[in-house]
């Protein structure tokens, strides 16, 4: 499952609206009262378990359904929930839990906590995600010795939650770690990290303290994500195996990083106010990336590196076969994405998503103007800024692209609700015309729905 | 790269000729493929199977060990949008009985979504359940799980 931000019970798949009024017939229905258990048991493993307990109710052969499918979740449940959560887990009969998930905002005390981790743990549990959210909880060391558990989520959300464990950490099954707002040391995740000999992806997202991650020794990582807030010191990386990179870095000056093997990257970078340093900063982030074959720049790296560009910064050369472009269309990018366009001699294809995030930290455009005010620069003026959306503006974009670069095979434009209704339309007529012309295929689509993590 | 193609046969004699590595996503077929190029599924109606490979068709390349990416998540969700609760039903039976791993999920998940929030009765008239509880039994079920119950009607 997808590994992003906070957990939810459960991947949007939202339901049709045609469904309300199906019939279903009586073949089916017979069909449907003759499923076996364990597909019965399927559905009910994505419930979360407050919906699930209530199938018990339905008839006899559902009684104890519920208690023996594979997965628990609690999440945001009523403040009261705990004594019922014990009650719930004295009935459970299955021997293997494979996904216990809990989020525990709104319980009155974290006081039962230990145990539930010991129950899942004593369950053989495979997948586990605890959200504290605000509660203050320490992890107990019980924890760190396991080997059933392949994946675990962990989000703290309150500063005042360490996660550094006093004995030597053995996670030996463990593929997928993700920990979120959390005061973990450099100590401990080098500890964490002896002890996961299989890590394949690690997450850390808005850990403050982390300031060196040496990820050498880890040669089966391969994908990591980073996110920092703006003002939060940097981390030294050295990951010299991993392919897959997403970076939000901070806007304090980065030390150098190693990652030399990467093949996949997606960048960005929070900053409110802009400064001399953060255009050195935001190129070197690029050259560190120029093998890269899969690249994404975020919003706020293509501003600065608009501002880089105005003031003659030079950029490396980039052997990027697929480029996307996470960022809405402006004049405040317009000068960067031409130049790595113009850097990028092997580029297949380009994806330009307005819409992308939901969290992007945008860099307010008034800071942008003071700044290139105070060493005397322009914008181009025949762009306009970001928030102003005209067909005209991505009709333009779409053909400085196609005359900026002659390698491109595909572009897909994400801009169906960035720009609406009789515009869209229009834009969608002159396609085929700007596609024929150029000999690249052009589509046009809807905005990513970005799902956020299940656990 | 290989093209070997495989031809996949429904229980009402539809035909569907695929990759091999598609076919393979259906993780009941590499036991079946012998020197044998067609493959005969009895349990399996061509309306069916149908949904099934283009969802392979699709998933082809996923790596179990990634991500899931965006897009992909984005196209399921609107792959099953367009399923009818019937076809839902039958589409899982099908899925589970050929392995499909991912697609059983997807297809539980979707409809565990749905019924997420019924009240009994909806619940019941959907998986065609009789209810064969005294209603002192059944009101003895809800308090001991009052909890659960507490914010439906």
């Amino acid at each position: 499952m997808a590994d992003e931000g906070r957990a939810t019970a459960m991947a949007a798949t939202g339901s049709p609206s045609n469904r309300h009024s199906d019939i279903i017939a009586k073949e089916a229905g017979d069909l449907i009262s003759r499923l076996h258990d364990d597909i019965l048991q399927l559905i009910l493993s994505y419930l979360p378990t407050r919906f699930a307990i209530r199938t018990s109710a339905l008839s006899r052969r559902w009684r104890h359904l519920w208690s023996d499918t594979w997965s628990l979740s609690f999440y945001r449940d009523r403040p009261d929930a705990a004594a019922s959560i014990n009650r719930i887990l004295d009935r459970y009969r299955a021997p293997k839990l494979m996904s216990f998930r809990i989020c525990s905002s709104r319980l009155d005390k974290l006081a039962d906590m230990d145990s539930w981790i010991n129950f899942a743990m004593s369950r053989n549990v495979e997948n586990l995600s605890l959200d504290l959210d605000w509660g203050k909880y320490d992890i107990p060391d019980f924890l760190f010795i396991n080997s059933s558990i392949k994946q675990l989520y962990l989000i703290f959300g309150c500063y005042t939650n360490d996660m550094n464990p006093k004995c030597s950490v053995s996670w030996i099954s463990l593929k997928t770690l993700s920990l979120y707002d959390c005061n973990i040391s450099d100590e401990s995740i080098a500890n964490i990290l002896s002890g996961c000999p299989i890590l394949e992806s690690l997450s850390l997202l808005f850990c403050n303290k982390l300031r060196v991650l040496d990820l050498s020794k880890s040669p089966r990582l391969l994908t990591l994500e980073i996110k920092r807030y703006c003002d939060m010191e940097p981390t030294q990386l050295v990951a010299p195996h991993i392919r897959c990179l997403r970076l939000r870095n901070s806007g304090k000056p980065c030390a150098l990083f190693d990652v030399s093997s990467l093949s996949q990257a997606e960048l960005d970078i929070a900053v409110y106010k802009i400064v001399d340093f953060h255009q050195t900063m935001v190129v070197k982030m690029l050259e560190k990336c120029q093998n890269v074959e899969k690249l994404t720049l975020g919003a706020n790296i293509l501003k600065i590196l608009s501002l880089a560009e105005l003031r003659g910064v030079s950029f490396p050369k980039l052997k990027a076969k697929a480029l996307t472009l996470d960022t809405m269309i402006s004049r405040y990018v317009i000068p960067g994405i031409v130049r790595v366009l113009q850097n990028s001699p092997d580029l297949k294809k380009l994806t330009i998503q307005p819409m992308g995030s939901a969290f992007t930290y945008h860099i307010p455009e008034k800071h942008i103007d003071i700044y290139l005010d105070s060493h005397g620069l322009n914008w181009d003026q025949s762009w306009s800024s970001e928030f102003n959306v005209e067909l005209k503006q991505v009709a333009s974009f779409m053909q400085l692209v196609l005359k900026t670069t002659k390698t491109l095979e595909l572009i897909v434009a994400r801009v169906k609700g960035y720009i609406k209704g009789r515009c869209f339309v229009e834009l969608r007529q002159m396609v085929p015309m700007l596609s024929r012309n150029n000999n690249v295929s052009i589509v046009l689509s809807s905005r990513k729905k970005r799902c956020r993590a299940t656990g | 790269m290989s093209s070997n193609k495989i031809v996949l046969t429904s229980s009402d004699d539809e035909s569907f000729e695929v990759d091999e590595a598609v076919a393979r996503k259906l993780e009941i077929i590499p036991d079946m493929i012998a020197d044998d190029k067609a493959i005969l599924l009895q349990n399996v109606t061509g309306m069916i199977l149908a949904i099934i490979i283009e969802y392979c068709k699709k998933h082809v390349d996923d790596v179990d060990s990634e991500a899931k990416n965006e897009l992909v998540m984005t196209w399921d969700a609107e792959f099953m949008k367009n399923i009818d609760m019937e076809t839902l039903f039958k589409l899982l039976i099908a899925a589970d009985y050929l392995k499909v791993k991912g697609l059983i999920d997807l297809t539980s998940n979707t409809i565990a979504d749905y019924v997420k929030d019924k009240s009994p009765k909806e619940f019941r008239e959907i998986f065609n359940i009789e209810n064969d509880y005294t209603p002192e039994e059944e009101e003895e079920l809800r308090k001991q799980n009052e909890w659960a119950f507490k914010d439906l009607n």
